[in-house]
């Protein structure tokens, strides 16, 4: 009886513009979160192996999905990078070590942060160069500006 | 004077931005080139009982070909990969990339094989260590094994002519 109740109340309901919204909106997200390797369970020794395990994985772009991280992605080649990771944590690699097998292979890209190096220097610095002399270049010319009134 | 100095910075910056709008995010430059293949020992797909090894890269140019049948684009460049086969300019291999075998092998017997060899890579493992995120994408292996040149995408008659020909005639003839 109440199944029948609630069909007639969705039925309702979804003449109005904005449950159906909300209703794909949430249907959307929760089948992102169930897709994530449904098909095989990683097994780790330690929660610290899971944690590692997590931690890494967020530290590296999905190559695909380029704004996610290899922990969010349901890409296959996030699938596949992450049983990398997953098998490299358990031959006991470190951070930094699987960050480099797979930046070798990758690029630097790979990572979200890039590390610094004489390659990248620019890269982490420039920003930072732009920023003062555009503050130096504002002040100057107010400067000007105000000795004229 | 005053007014042009900002003009200036502007043209700059709009010139670092149009310049950054042109590049394509997933044609990532390759960080294997100039290093060594990787050593390997995969089944062939195509011929029967023997493995493709990293020793069938070495005395020659040769084109490697990730492709898959669930790859659309790479039906698209099929025809130009057979035409360049034909001209005998490099040999030509390929990368099954998690794919069905079967399903493979007779893709190639419908449309044709340009391949000489065909690495059957079924969960993908050996792509990983040539750095592969995607197909189509193809390698460019001079005759000492070393990886010189990679294009990610479909190769098209321009393509090949204007940037994997050149490469090809460029490794060739280094000792």
């Amino acid at each position: 009886m109440t199944t029948e109740l609630l069909i007639k109340i969705m039925l309702r309901l979804s003449r109005h513009f904005v449950f159906t919204n909300l209703l794909l909106f949430f249907a959307f997200f929760s089948a992102a979160s169930f897709a994530n390797d449904t098909s095989f369970s990683y097994q780790f020794h330690s929660p610290a192996e899971q944690q590692q395990f997590q931690t890494v994985t967020e530290q590296l772009r999905c190559l695909v999905c380029q704004n996610q991280s290899l922990w969010d992605s349901n890409a296959s080649l996030a699938r596949d990078l992450r049983m990398e990771v997953y098998t490299k944590i358990k031959q006991g690699y470190t951070n930094d070590e699987i960050k480099k097998y797979l930046v070798d292979r990758y690029g630097q890209f790979i990572v979200f942060k890039p590390a610094f190096n004489k390659i990248t220097f620019l890269l982490w610095t420039i920003p930072f160069a732009l920023l003062i002399t555009g503050f130096f270049i504002v002040v100057f010319f107010t400067r000007n500006f105000r000795r004229q009134t | 004077m005053r007014y042009f100095i900002p003009l200036l910075l502007f043209l700059g910056i709009i010139l670092f931005l149009w310049k950054g709008l042109r590049h394509n995010p997933h044609e990532l430059p390759s960080a294997l080139l100039n290093k060594p293949v990787t050593v390997f020992s995969y089944p062939s797909l195509t011929h029967k009982d023997q493995n493709f090894t990293e020793k069938q890269f070495i005395g020659h140019m040769s084109l490697l070909n990730v492709w898959a049948t669930w790859c659309a684009t790479c039906r698209v460049e099929h025809s130009v990969l057979m035409n360049i086969a034909r001209s005998g300019k490099v040999v030509i291999y390929g990368l099954n990339y998690k794919d069905d075998p079967k399903a493979a092998r007779n893709w190639l017997e419908e449309y044709g094989d340009p391949y000489q060899d065909v690495i059957s890579d079924e969960k993908g493992k050996l792509a990983i260590d040539f750095g592969v995120y995607g197909a189509p994408e193809t390698f460019l292996i001079d005759s000492h094994g070393i990886i010189r040149y990679k294009y990610v995408g479909a190769i098209s008659i321009d393509v090949w002519q204007n940037k994997i020909e050149p490469e090809v005639r460029k490794w060739m003839n280094q000792p």
